[in-house]
């Protein structure tokens, strides 16, 4: 046998159940379409799609790599700088050639 | 004007008959879409999304369905698709993280009032949708088509592309899940 408290709840279960019977169709706002026309416009010319465009990613795709081109060369060009005095030094040493000073020339 | 023409003249491009279709279709996509989402902000902003995919995807339309049919189908993935999103956004909350794990199965009913729902039962539908959120999405698809949309099995069976018996069968672990999570709701309430 159920007691009152489970047949209680089995009837708000039904109730609860049947809230949905006959119910009526939600309606859109009135100005659905032209707000909608307004986000078509702003995806298709807006700002943002800027970004999306195939031209402009080329273009910012160009701009990057020429920048990362010039910045290699010119780590590269400090490199070399860098590792000139050695190799003056090694040629030096290596044909032992001596660099005398104005002195010694007029000895 | 006739549902061919229609087709005909939107492949082409025409303005006017684009707002020949939202104006026959727009109700229907935002109840439905109303259904899912339980907000009315969110299901503007998705019926909305659901038009202009018609807009740009009406080129690709084989006519193998009904042009209703077809807009319903991009209705419940553009529903579902916002959901899956939120659910995620979700996942990375901190807080909701922590309680996820003992919350999940309870029932939140939210604010939430259906337009279309009779004063007397306001309340009730309240709990009723938050339990219709917890249900699994195939349940979910075809009990929010038939109770709230009001679409016959046979439209649903289009729609979800099910057989008949997938569809009742589909109804019925919906009713029988939604009666154990009210019954659970108000034994705790």
């Amino acid at each position: 046998m159920k007691s009152n408290q489970e047949e209680d709840i089995e009837k708000k279960v039904a109730d609860t159940l049947s809230s949905l019977d006959n119910v009526e169709r939600a309606r859109v706002n009135p100005f659905f379409f032209a707000r909608m026309k307004a986000k078509m416009q702003a995806e298709k010319g807006g700002f943002g799609s800027l970004f999306v465009s195939p031209q402009f990613s080329m273009a910012v795709a160009s701009v990057i790599l020429l920048l990362c081109l010039n910045f290699y060369i010119m780590i590269s060009y400090e490199v070399d700088n860098s590792t000139q005095p050695d190799e003056v030094s090694a040629f030096i040493d290596g044909y032992q050639i001596e660099i005398g000073t104005v002195y010694e020339l007029n000895e | 004007m006739d549902e061919k023409v229609l087709i005909k003249s939107l492949q082409q491009g025409n303005e006017h008959a684009f707002k020949q279709l939202v104006d026959l279709y727009q109700d229907n996509v935002y109840n439905t879409v109303l259904g899912f989402l339980h907000s009315p902000e969110d299901a503007e902003d998705v019926a909305q999304d659901v038009f202009i995919e018609i807009f740009y995807a009406i080129g690709k339309f084989r006519e193998e369905a009904k042009l209703s049919t077809w807009i319903y189908r991009i209705v419940v993935n553009k529903s579902l698709e916002h959901i899956r999103r939120q659910k995620r956004q979700k996942r990375f909350a901190f807080f909701t993280n922590i309680f996820e794990v003992s919350e999940n199965k309870k029932l939140h009913v939210t604010d939430f009032e259906h337009p279309g729902v009779q004063l007397e039962h306001k309340e009730n539908a309240k709990v009723l949708f938050a339990a219709i959120s917890k249900l699994p999405e195939n349940q979910k698809i075809a009990f929010t088509l038939h109770k709230v949309e009001g679409l016959s099995y046979q439209e649903v069976c289009k729609i979800m592309q099910l057989s008949l018996s997938s569809v009742e069968s589909l109804m019925f672990r919906a009713k029988k899940n939604l009666k154990k999570l009210l019954a659970d709701f108000y034994k705790n309430y």
